[in-house]
């Protein structure tokens, strides 16, 4: 009955003409959201994913019953935020007006590379779930949003929703959006905004307020996948999978300096991190540190993290975010320092522009820990910026400059090391490797 | 009731009248931006130069929030 077939976990590479490669490997951890064809296969037809999964059961389909499957389930949003998905839906579910469900693809962490899986590999995992989400609230049509140059995702979903209107299945109506490729233009309230006709930025603390009728329903495509393997299996069979706050299995992407990086795996279970990281990883032992949350995320000591195990709720007693499951491993060669102002850059140069404290205090972060990444600085230099970031803290009109005072302050606790030998020696020579984790271009400012 | 005094920053363009109004209450960053201490005002006078600066500011972005003091609170 389980979709436990396929124990491989799947690459995604992004390589020119976008081959794919498969890391092999079987440890603790299975492969249940990814089971199914190689990933050499690409797309999944919706044949094989029929005979494998059989149809969404009729009564999957009726309101009551996935709002109560999904209750029961206790699934939380794979975005990154964990937000109960039953909260979510009960509301959209209520409100009045015309419903719409937002299938959410655009996955704005550049290492990421999990949705952009699900929806290469297993379009009809998150078309079904999509199917079942809006049923649940009413809706008659869904917007699949990714962004824009999401190629491969956008072709992938056009030949399923092909496949889909040929066998008449009773789908909403689908159409694809593209909104613009920045980093916080991912978040739900940034697309709402973008969908409303406005600029894709995210609603300042407290919302934004919409107008008449509910505001859409935004799921990532993760928590959708999961939605229709719960359709089909119910509440009980899905946490079989996770930790007890956490149910069900999760994706994760490896990032950085592994064998693969963007690999992504899926944690079927309590799984220790260091067992993926040496299974999947290619690590012989800890890393220097460990980046946990995204690139807006916290610093962890490598040789500390070597031995939690790798969920949202063991991290999370540790005060590690898990985010959208991005885990990057800073090795031994490289610079805590410089690869924490690359990331305060990308970071400061992907504000939305909002408020003050975001457009001015960023860059001037940035700048502050470059100087210490690569220039000659004295201590109250450091002190000067630490005062800065706590003064940050909090301020913005959104929480995307408190996601780059978090990442500053675990880098000057876990390379403090780093930070001593800076002050008295300058940089240090692995200050001049190049970037461990990939800083995307900016070719498009647009924010519609 | 007690009294804070808040600011929507995506609305602030820092002028920093507030800080001007209510310098006990509002310090600005390097950049003009205000911070705002989070404890309640208490005294009148406070309460008075609060409404004063949120009154002045031309971004209408400063604002007074007012809240019944919980129960729990109040015993205290």
């Amino acid at each position: 009955m389980t979709a436990v077939a396929n124990r491989r976990p799947l690459t995604w590479e992004m390589a020119a003409g976008g081959s794919h490669a498969l890391a092999t490997g079987v440890g603790d951890v299975g492969t249940v959201l990814l089971a199914g064809p190689p990933a050499a296969a690409g797309a999944e037809s919706l044949a094989s994913h029929l005979l494998r999964l059989g149809a969404l059961p009729a009564e999957a389909k009726r309101p009551a019953f996935i709002l109560k499957v999904v209750a029961d389930s206790g699934l939380q949003g794979r975005g990154g935020a964990a937000f109960p998905v039953a909260r979510k839906m009960v509301a959209a579910a209520a409100g009045t007006g015309k419903a719409l469900l937002v299938v959410n693809g655009s996955e704005s962490e550049p290492a990421s590379r999990k949705d952009w899986t699900l929806l290469c590999l297993r379009p009809h995992l998150v078309l079904d779930g999509a199917a079942l989400a809006a049923a649940a609230i009413g809706a008659s049509s869904a917007v699949i949003q990714l962004h824009r140059g999401a190629a491969a995702p956008s072709a992938a979903l056009l030949q399923a929703l092909q496949q889909r209107r040929a066998a008449d299945l009773s789908d909403p109506r689908f159409t694809i959006s593209f909104g613009p490729p920045r980093y916080v233009a991912g978040e739900s309230s940034a697309i709402r905004a973008f969908l409303a006709g406005g600029p894709a930025k995210p609603a300042p603390r407290g919302g934004r307020g919409h107008g008449p009728g509910s505001p859409p329903l935004v799921q990532n495509v993760e928590t959708l996948a999961l939605l229709a393997l719960l359709g089909r299996f119910g509440a009980d069979w899905l946490r079989g999978f996770g930790t007890g706050a956490s149910p069900g299995p999760t994706l994760v992407t490896l990032a950085g300096a592994v064998d693969h990086p963007g690999l992504v795996a899926e944690m079927t279970g309590p799984t220790a991190l260091s067992n993926v990281l040496t299974r999947w990883g290619g690590l012989a032992g800890a890393p220097r540190a460990l980046l946990f949350g995204g690139y807006a995320g916290t610093w962890c000591d490598g040789r500390q993290a070597w031995g939690l195990d790798l969920n949202r709720e063991s991290l999370a007693t540790a005060e590690i975010p898990f985010g959208s499951g991005l885990v990057g491993v800073l090795p031994w060669d490289a610079c805590g320092l410089a690869e924490t102002a690359r990331l305060l850059t990308y970071l400061a140069q992907e504000s939305s522009g909002q408020c003050g404290p975001c457009v001015w205090g960023l860059p001037r972060l940035a700048k502050e820990m470059s100087d210490l990444a690569w220039g000659r600085v004295a201590s109250r230099d450091v002190r000067r910026m630490a005062r800065m970031a706590t003064e940050l803290a909090g301020r913005g009109a959104c929480h995307h400059p408190d996601g780059a005072v978090t990442l500053l302050a675990s880098a000057l606790t876990v390379f403090s090391d780093e930070v001593v030998h800076h002050l008295r020696q300058g940089p240090c020579s692995r200050s001049g490797r190049g970037p461990v984790f990939p800083i995307p271009e900016r070719r498009d400012a647009a924010w519609r | 009731m007690t009294h804070h005094l808040k600011v929507d920053m995506d609305r602030c363009q820092g002028h920093g009248i507030c800080a001007v109004l209510a310098g006990d209450l509002v310090d600005l960053d390097q950049w003009g931006f205000p911070v705002i201490a989070s404890e309640p005002l208490s005294e009148p006078a406070q309460l008075r130069r609060a409404r004063w600066a949120v009154a002045a500011c031309p971004a209408r972005a400063l604002q007074l929030e007012s809240a019944p003091v919980p129960a729990s609170e109040r015993k205290r």
